[in-house]
């Protein structure tokens, strides 16, 4: 018979297959090509630096953070002096204690920028993982039941999306600040308050209000991705092995779980990748303008802040911390672009 | 093959699909007719095949059967239980006994999964096996479809197309169904490659008894592997008899004009062969013609008779059905 002949055949072709060891998994072929992709490898490995900075930032920083010696305020690195215009070393205060200089304060630049990705950081984690699991939720829900269920939800985020994000968030951080400062024990708000604390503890700050800005965020960052898991699910539930899921018996959640999210995660990881630099920027900005983390937290919004406030005379207190923002964001953005495309079955053999 | 039980017995079946208006407030301004009252049975142990041109509902004909999509009227019964009432747990219960193979060998296997988790996954949903029984149970029907059992761990993509198709019967088989149904198996598969499956179709069937529902549009295919085979025109069947009578004496000039349309491998014969060549478009299933569906094309209609009153689908004799009016002994002399 054709079909036995054809089975000795495809034998002794797996034999043959077997013995050069091809890579059977998705995954392992995506991780491959990421890694030859030198701009993701880059933005990657310094994503993984910067989480180790934050996770052992009191080792690494030279000084507390937030106690400083007003004495030493404005000091000038003796490094950065030549870069700076001429005029400065008339009145600018130069030393080689710090290695970025000091604040207005007296307080290590350098040690506040240490420290700093214990903010940024976790804005971005956090935010990207609560947009993710309210974002999947929510748009499997609506893509796969579809219909009515479906119109009502998304005629929902549409009504969210219409109102502008920053307001809604600026207005929320308001709010926030004002309703959850200070309250007697008993009430909501003083619950909240207690997450806060314990939040601010795990993060090894003294008061930063940290829980607020994930709220913030959270609550205007997920409709983007339910839009998006939505559309996804939308095309991937008329495939024919959703329809062969269904004819074997497998019930919904099962179909979802094992057959829709496996083939979804892809593109919504990296979609959330590429949006950590918008949550990192929205919250670097909520600080800017006052209403993100509380002093003396060392948020890189806030001490851009607080360096633009004597920028022409000491530019160094804004260069720092803006250079590091740039770098995380160009980092989050390249590891992004990266594993879009190495995540993208298409991509498979180009370089 | 003209006695025996009857497995799978349609009556009447209609799947309309909504066409719907608006974004918010969505109003219900028609139906698309995809199947319009279907009336027939398959008994156990024979393959029936279910012809047509595109878009004549033939896969929706068989996925209304399995209950993928819920028929709008009419009834399935399954061994004499009727699968349109069914729900939930009892359905699912079903899913057991009758199976499909699919179209399209690259769309029919999530990517994501190995090939035992594919072929294992009906046994796991079910509960009938797990663990070390599992692995062993999804090996042998590897070797049964013909694939190494050692494949077992590989992804669909490293699969050719005959192969998937094979890796698609597999899950088919492995809650050991009665019925299957072959949704055009073999359309996108290489010319080459379709024979070993139709092949491998045949043996399965020898080997477990299995019946199948054949849907194809390649009618010299279908006459190799059918006992019998309905025609299919615009959500309705015009023509349903054993495959002999259908080649050799076709009724419907629907069939006919099909028949006359397969080439025949002897130039003499090709030479002097007469083709039916239908005008115009199929009309469309949302708002199909008065009277006979196919009058609107019909080379031989009865004005008068076809464009007013829809031919009844009925026996002649000799096990042929068929909805003309010229068919009809009794009618052909008005």
């Amino acid at each position: 018979m054709a079909t036995q002949e054809l089975t000795a055949r495809e034998r002794a072709a797996l034999r043959l297959s077997e013995r050069q060891g091809k890579p059977a998994n998705l995954w392992i072929d995506a991780w491959q090509r990421l890694l030859k992709n030198r701009a993701a490898a880059m933005g990657g490995l310094i994503v993984v630096l910067l989480i180790l900075t934050a996770v052992f930032a009191p080792a690494l920083a030279p000084y507390h953070y937030a106690v400083g010696d007003s004495d030493e305020a404005y000091t000038v690195p003796n490094w950065l002096m030549r870069f700076l215009p001429s005029g400065t070393a008339g009145y600018a205060k130069t030393s080689d204690k710090f290695l970025f200089g000091s604040d207005y304060l007296g307080r290590d630049l350098l040690s506040r920028l240490i420290y700093g990705t214990r903010i940024s950081l976790p804005v971005g984690f956090i935010g990207a993982t609560i947009a993710l699991l309210m974002g999947l939720v929510y748009g499997c829900i609506a893509g796969y039941y579809g219909g009515r269920v479906d119109n009502v939800m998304m005629r929902i985020v549409d009504i969210m999306y219409a109102f502008p994000t920053m307001l809604l968030i600026i207005l929320m951080m308001a709010f926030f600040k004002s309703t959850f400062a200070d309250v007697s024990p008993g009430t909501l708000a003083y619950g909240f308050n207690q997450v806060n604390k314990v939040v601010d503890q795990i993060l090894g700050l003294q008061g930063g209000g940290m829980l607020f800005i994930f709220m913030g965020i959270g609550i205007t960052a997920w409709m983007g991705m339910a839009r998006l898991a939505r559309g996804q699910i939308l095309s991937l539930k008329e495939k024919e092995f959703v329809e062969a899921a269904h004819m074997i018996g497998s019930g919904d959640i099962r179909i979802i779980v094992r057959h829709i999210l496996p083939n979804i995660i892809g593109p919504c990881i990296v979609a959330e990748t590429l949006a950590i630099p918008g949550y990192i920027n929205t919250e670097v900005f909520l600080s800017f303008i006052g209403l993100g983390v509380d002093p003396p937290t060392p948020s890189w919004g806030a001490m851009i802040s607080d360096g633009a406030q004597a920028i022409r005379s000491y530019p160094h207190m804004v260069i720092f911390p803006a250079f590091a923002l740039a770098i995380t964001m160009f980092s989050f953005n390249f590891l992004g672009d990266g594993l879009r495309d190495a995540l993208d079955p298409k991509m498979k053999g180009a370089s | 093959m003209a006695e025996g039980e009857i497995l799978v017995e349609v009556k009447n079946l209609k799947m309309w699909f909504p066409i719907t208006q608006g974004i918010v407030f969505q109003r219900h301004i028609g139906d698309i007719k995809a199947v319009n009252g279907l009336d027939f049975f398959v008994r156990r142990g024979e393959t029936l095949g279910l012809v047509g041109e595109s878009g004549c509902g033939k896969s929706t004909t068989g996925r209304a059967i399995l209950q993928l999509y819920r028929p709008t009227g009419g009834d399935v019964l399954f061994e004499g239980q009727s699968l349109c009432t069914m729900k939930g747990e009892p359905l699912r219960h079903m899913r057991r006994k009758m199976q499909m193979i699919f179209q399209d060998p690259y769309a029919s296997l999530n990517p994501r999964m190995t090939v035992g988790d594919i072929v294992g996954e009906p046994l796991e949903v079910h509960n009938l096996m797990s663990g070390k029984a599992l692995r062993d149970r999804v090996m042998d029907l590897l070797e049964v479809v013909g694939l190494n059992r050692y494949f077992i761990n590989r992804y669909p993509h490293e699969f050719s197309g005959g192969q998937r198709q094979r890796i698609g019967v597999a899950r088919a088989l492995a809650v050991q169904p009665d019925f299957i149904v072959c949704d055009e198996p073999i359309s996108a598969l290489d010319v080459s490659i379709q024979a070993q499956i139709i092949n491998l179709l045949e043996e399965l069937q020898k080997q477990f008894g299995l019946t199948y529902l054949f849907i194809a549009h390649d009618l010299s295919v279908v006459r190799h592997i059918s006992d019998r085979i309905a025609v299919m025109y615009l959500g309705k069947i015009v023509e349903l008899t054993t495959r002999n009578q259908l080649y050799d004496n076709p009724l419907h000039p629907y069939t006919q004009a099909l028949l006359s349309a397969v080439p025949i491998p002897d130039p003499a014969v090709e030479e002097k062969r007469k083709r039916i060549i239908l005008t115009g478009d199929v009309p469309s299933p949302a708002n199909p013609p008065k009277g006979c569906h196919f009058h609107t094309r019909c080379p031989v209609y009865i004005a008068g008779t076809c464009d007013v009153e829809e031919p009844e689908f009925v026996d002649i004799g000799n096990e042929h059905w068929v909805a003309c009016h010229r068919a009809r002994p009794d009618r052909t002399q008005s």
